[in-house]
C-alpha cells in the first residue's frame, strides 16, 4: 500500500471539501450560532409564555348550590381566577368545572374525606393551567382543614407527618454533567452522520455523477488505496464535525446563565467536561467516526447521484437515532450485551464517563467492539470498490423507477428493490400485526402473513413482470435434498436452541415471558392442528416466499453469497421484532439461506421452516416451554452440542450443491 | 505496441440476466498509429476502451502494452495510460493547474518535472489565461483543454480517447482534433472512438468496427468498407443500423 498516494488523495479531497461554502455553514456556523441561538430563543419564549399564561384570567365553573362554600370563596380570591355558577360541565363557558360529591359537606363535618371532581381538558393549555391553579388552592385548603382538625383535637402537627424529608443534593456539579451526558452523544452522533454524509456523497456518488470516477480508477491508485484515502477524508470531516459540535454545545451549556443575562440561575453554571476523560472521549469518537464514515460511504457508494446518496443518509440517521433514544431510557446501563451494541455503547459510556463511573473493562469493551464494527464496515467498503457492478451500477436500473408499460420482463428483482421492499414491509407488518392482535393472535398472524408476505410478494413480482419460478426458486428439489432437509431440521432446531441457550447463559440474550404467553394463548384458543397451521404452515409458506424468494433473489444480484447470507440473517432476525430472539432467528435465517443457495429450491427451505416451527409447537404441547427451559437444556445437555453440530455438517455435505448452475451465463 | 487477444466482457455473472458486451476481440495497434474504434451505440466500444484503460476487468482474454500484461500489472501500466472520454468531468473546486499537478503526482512524477511539464502544457494548450481559475468557472472548451492536460501530463504511451469530442462546439472540437494529430508519435498508440466519420477521415490510420460486441472488420480505413462490400464508412453504418432495426 502506497501511503504517499493515499495522503495525496486525502489532501485533495479535503482541499475540495473546505473550499465548499456549504461546509463552512453546516460544520462551523450551524453549531456555533444555532445552539446558543436555539437555547436563548426557546428559553426566552418559554419564560414569556409562562408569564403570559399566569397573567391570563380563567373562569372556574362551580356546580350550582356549591358557590357559597368556603372552598369556592377561596378559589374566587385566587389570582386571575373568577368563579361562575353552572349546572353541568361546559367548556364553552368555563376553563375548569368543580363538582362536589353529594356527601361532600357531611364528609367534611364527620372528619372524613370529601370528594370533589375537577373537570378539565388535557388538550387545552388554558384548561390545564386553570386546573393547576385550582388544584393548588384545593391542596392548600385541604392542608388548612387538617391543621384545624388537629388543633380542635389538641394533636400536634407532627402526628400526621412524623418524618420530614430534607433534600440534600450533594452532587450538584455532577448533575449538570449527568444531564449533558444524556444529550451530547446524541447530538454528536447526528452531526457526525451529517458531516460524514455531506462529504461521502460528494466523493463517491458525486464522482460518478461528475464523471471523475473513471479518471481516478485508471490512475496508479489501487482500489484499496482509493478506499483508504476516501475513508480517511470522511472520517476526518466527521470527527471534526463531532468535535466542533461537542465544543459548541459544551460552551453553550456552561454559559447558559450568562446567555440569559444572569437573570436566572442554572444547574449548568458550573458545567465543564472533566479534563481526564477527554482523551477517552476523543479516542471513542475517532473509532465511532470511522464506523459512521464507513456506513455513510457504503450508502453513498451504492448511489448513482448525489441526490440519491442524500436520500440514503435518511435511514442511516434514523437507524442511528434508535440507540441514542434507547440509551436515554431509564434502567438502560452499560452492562451485558449493551457494551457491544454500536452507538448505544458509545452513548452509555459517554454518560458514565461524564459522571466518572466508567470502568476500565467498559472502556475497552466499547473501544474494541466499535473497532471491530469499523473493520467490518471497511471490509464491505473495499468489496464495493472492487465490485464493478456496484461502482458503475450496470446491473440495470431499479424496476421501481419505471411505469409498468416500460418494464421489461426479468428473472429477478434488483438488489436495491429487494432492500426497499423489505424496509417498507417491515413497519407495515409491525403495524398490521400489532393492530390485528386486538382481534385475535391467530387471526393477526394469518392475515398479516398471507396478506402481506405472501400476497404482497406475489403482487409485487407480477406487477413488475418478474418471473415467479425463477425469483421464488420454484425448482424441483429432488428426493435426496428433501430427505436431507427433513433430517437436517431437528439438528438445526437443537443447534438454534443450544445457541440461544448459550447466549442466555452468557447473559447476552434472554427468552422473554412474552413468547411463553403467546404460545399459551394460541394453544388455549386453537386445537393442536390449528396451532400448527398458524405457527408452522403459515410462516413456512409466507416467510419463505418473502425472504428466501423475493428478497434473496434480489440480494443475489447485488451481493456475494456471503453478503446475502449475512443480510438475510439480519433481515430475518430484525423482522421477528424481538431483541431476545434476534440471535436465534438470525441464525435460522442464515441456515435457510444457505440451504436455498445450495438446493435452489424453495420447497426445501419451506419444509425445513415448517418442521422447525412444528418442533416448537410440540415442545410447548408437552410443556417443555417454561421460561427457564433453555437454560436447563444448555446446562444439562451442553455436551450434546458437539455431536449435534457434527451431524449437521455431515448432513450438509449430502445437500446437493447446485450453485454452479447460477454461474451459467447465456451467450 | 498494443496487442489485444480474445478480449471478452460479460456484465453480471450472478444471474442469468448477464449481458455479453464484448466477444472475443483480437487486434493489434502499432506505436505511431491512430486506431479508430467505430460502431453504433451499444457496440461495445466504451467497454473495450474501459478494459484497456484497466477500469474494467475483462471476463476473459488478455491485453499487452509493450509486452507487459495490462491486467497482471495494472497499477504499473496505468502510468503509461491516458484516458479521456466525452463524459469525463473535472474536480470543480480545484484550479486547472492544481488538477494537472494532482494527476502528475498520482503518476509518480517528481516536483521539478511536474513544473516543467505543466508549463509546457500551458503553452501547448494555450491555458495561461485560466490556469489558476477553478474548474467550475471554466467554459466547456476550457474544461476540455484541462482534461486533455491532465490526460497527457505523464506523457502516456497509450492514449485512449472515448468519444472525446461529444457535446463540443466546432472550435473546441477542432482543437481536440488538432491535439490528437499533434500527439501522434512513434512512441505512442492512440485509440480513438467516435461516431463522426469526418474525424475518422482526418485522424485515423486504421479502424476497427464493432457490432454488438463482436469485431466485424479491421484494417486500413480505405480498405475496410470494401471488405464489407460497401463504398464508404457511412454505408457500412447504414447497413448495420438497418440490420439492428430489423432484429428489433
Amino acid at each position: 500500500m502506497n501511503w504517499r498516494l493515499i495522503f495525496l488523495l486525502y489532501k485533495k479531497e479535503l482541499l475540495e471539501f473546505v473550499r465548499d461554502r456549504r461546509t463552512f455553514l453546516v460544520m462551523i456556523l450551524v453549531p456555533a450560532l444555532l445552539y446558543p441561538g436555539i437555547i436563548i430563543v426557546t428559553s426566552e419564549l418559554a419564560a414569556k409564555q409562562i408569564q403570559k399564561q399566569s397573567k391570563k384570567s380563567y373562569i372556574v365553573g362551580v356546580q350550582k348550590g356549591f358557590e357559597e362554600s368556603e372552598l369556592v370563596k377561596k378559589i374566587s380570591t385566587g389570582e386571575t381566577l373568577s368563579v361562575a355558577v353552572g349546572d353541568k360541565v361546559d367548556f364553552e363557558k368555563f376553563h375548569v368545572f368543580i363538582k362536589p360529591s353529594e356527601s361532600f359537606k357531611n364528609s367534611l363535618d364527620d372528619l372524613g374525606t370529601a370528594e370533589i371532581t375537577v373537570s378539565y381538558q388535557s388538550a387545552d393549555n388554558n384548561s390545564r393551567f386553570a386546573y393547576d391553579k385550582v388544584s393548588n388552592i384545593i391542596d392548600d385548603y385541604s392542608e388548612e382543614l387538617i391543621k384545624r382538625r388537629l388543633d380542635e383535637k389538641g394533636i400536634p402537627a407532627g402526628f400526621i407527618k412524623p418524618i420530614k424529608v430534607v433534600r440534600d443534593k450533594v452532587d450538584k456539579e455532577v448533575e449538570s454533567r449527568f444531564i449533558a451526558g444524556g444529550i451530547l452523544p446524541g447530538i454528536m452522533l447526528v452531526m457526525l452522520v451529517v458531516g460524514c454524509g455531506l462529504i461521502a456523497q460528494e466523493i463517491s456518488a458525486g464522482e460518478k455523477e461528475r464523471g471523475t470516477l473513471e479518471t481516478i480508477l485508471c490512475s496508479p491508485l489501487s482500489r484499496l488505496e482509493l478506499v483508504c484515502g476516501k475513508y480517511l477524508t470522511v472520517a476526518t470531516v466527521g470527527f471534526a464535525s463531532a468535535i466542533i459540535n461537542l465544543g459548541c454545545m459544551s460552551f453553550t451549556i456552561s454559559n447558559f446563565a450568562s446567555f440569559m443575562g444572569g437573570e436566572r440561575t442554572s444547574i449548568f453554571s458550573n458545567f465543564e467536561i472533566p479534563l481526564n476523560i477527554i482523551p477517552v472521549i476523543l479516542l471513542c469518537l475517532v473509532l465511532v467516526s470511522f464506523l459512521v464514515s464507513g456506513m455513510t460511504l457504503i450508502a453513498a457508494s451504492l448511489a448513482r447521484t448525489v441526490q440519491e446518496a442524500g436520500q440514503y443518509m435518511i435511514p442511516i440517521t434514523l437507524i442511528l437515532s434508535l440507540p441514542v433514544i434507547f440509551s436515554s431510557l431509564p434502567g438502560v446501563e452499560l452492562e451485558g450485551m449493551n457494551r457491544f451494541v454500536p452507538f448505544l455503547n458509545f452513548c452509555l459510556l459517554f454518560k458514565n464517563l461524564m459522571i466518572m463511573k466508567a470502568g476500565l473493562f467498559d472502556v475497552f469493551a466499547v473501544l474494541i467492539s466499535t473497532a471491530v464494527f469499523a473493520l467490518m464496515v471497511i471490509y464491505i467498503l473495499i468489496k464495493i470498490y472492487n465490485s464493478e457492478s456496484a461502482l458503475f451500477n450496470h446491473e440495470g436500473r431499479s424496476v421501481l423507477a419505471f411505469n409498468r408499460n416500460s418494464i421489461k420482463e426479468k428473472l429477478s428483482p434488483e438488489s436495491d428493490d429487494s432492500i426497499l421492499v423489505y424496509l417498507i414491509m417491515l413497519p407495515v407488518f409491525f403495524f398490521v400485526m400489532n393492530n390485528l392482535q386486538k382481534v385475535g393472535l391467530g387471526q393477526s398472524v394469518i392475515i398479516s402473513q398471507w396478506g402481506l408476505f405472501f400476497l404482497g410478494s406475489i403482487l409485487f413480482l407480477k406487477y413488475f413482470k418478474i418471473n415467479l419460478k425463477s425469483s421464488l426458486s420454484l425448482n424441483n428439489p429432488g428426493a435426496k435434498n428433501l430427505l436431507v432437509c427433513f433430517l437436517l431440521t431437528p439438528i438445526c432446531f437443537l443447534t438454534v436452541v443450544y445457541f440461544q441457550a448459550f447466549l442466555k447463559y452468557l447473559g447476552l440474550s434472554g427468552y422473554e415471558q412474552e413468547t411463553v404467553d403467546v404460545m399459551a394463548n394460541l394453544t388455549n384458543e386453537y386445537t393442536f392442528l390449528g396451532t400448527i397451521c398458524i405457527i408452522s404452515l403459515t410462516p413456512a409458506v409466507c416467510e419463505e416466499v418473502f425472504f428466501r424468494g423475493l428478497i434473496l433473489s434480489g440480494l443475489k444480484k447485488g451481493f456475494s453469497t456471503k453478503g446475502c447470507i449475512l443480510l438475510q440473517a439480519i433481515m430475518f432476525g430484525v423482522a421477528h421484532y424481538s431483541i431476545f430472539r434476534f440471535a436465534g432467528t438470525a441464525f435460522m435465517g442464515a441456515l435457510l439461506t444457505i440451504v436455498l443457495i445450495r438446493t435452489r429450491s424453495i420447497y426445501c427451505t419451506a419444509i425445513m421452516h415448517f418442521t422447525f416451527n412444528s418442533f416448537s409447537c410440540l415442545l410447548w404441547a408437552y410443556g417443555v416451554g417454561e421460561s427457564d427451559a433453555l437454560e436447563k437444556i444448555f446446562i444439562n445437555y451442553a455436551f450434546a452440542i458437539v455431536p449435534v453440530t457434527l451431524a449437521g455438517f455431515i448432513l450438509f455435505k449430502f445437500l446437493g450443491n447446485r450453485t454452479e448452475v447460477e454461474a451459467v451465463v447465456p451467450a | 505496441m498494443l496487442k489485444v487477444s480474445n478480449l471478452c466482457k460479460v456484465f453480471t455473472d450472478k444471474t442469468v440476466d448477464g449481458v455479453t458486451a464484448v466477444k472475443d476481440l483480437t487486434f493489434d495497434a502499432e506505436a505511431g498509429q491512430i486506431v479508430g474504434i467505430l460502431g453504433m451505440n451499444g457496440a461495445g466500444k466504451s467497454t473495450t476502451l474501459r478494459m484497456l484503460a484497466t477500469v474494467l476487468k475483462p471476463t476473459t482474454g488478455t491485453a499487452f502494452l509493450d509486452g507487459v500484461d495490462m491486467q497482471e500489472n495494472s497499477l504499473e501500466i496505468r502510468k503509461s495510460i491516458g484516458f479521456l472520454s466525452g463524459s469525463t468531468g473535472l474536480y470543480k473546486r480545484l484550479t486547472a493547474r492544481e488538477t494537472m499537478v494532482y494527476f502528475a503526482r498520482l503518476n509518480g512524477m517528481g516536483e521539478s518535472t511536474i513544473k516543467t511539464r505543466v508549463d509546457e502544457l500551458i503553452e501547448l494548450l494555450k491555458m495561461s489565461e485560466f490556469i489558476d481559475r477553478r474548474c467550475e468557472k471554466l467554459s466547456t472548451g476550457q474544461k476540455q483543454k484541462v482534461n486533455i492536460g491532465r490526460t497527457i501530463i505523464h506523457d502516456p504511451s497509450l492514449l485512449i480517447l472515448d468519444e472525446a469530442t461529444t457535446g463540443l462546439d466546432v472550435v473546441a472540437k477542432q482543437s481536440i482534433i488538432n491535439f490528437v494529430d499533434h500527439m501522434r508519435s512513434d512512441k505512442r498508440v492512440i485509440l480513438f472512438s467516435t461516431h463522426h466519420m469526418d474525424e475518422v477521415d482526418l485522424l485515423c490510420d486504421r479502424i476497427i468496427i464493432l457490432n454488438k460486441g463482436e469485431l466485424i472488420a479491421q484494417g486500413r480505413k480505405e480498405e475496410v468498407p470494401q471488405s464489407l462490400g460497401c463504398e464508404n464508412l457511412y454505408e457500412v453504418f447504414s447497413k448495420y443500423a438497418d440490420k439492428a432495426e430489423a432484429i428489433q
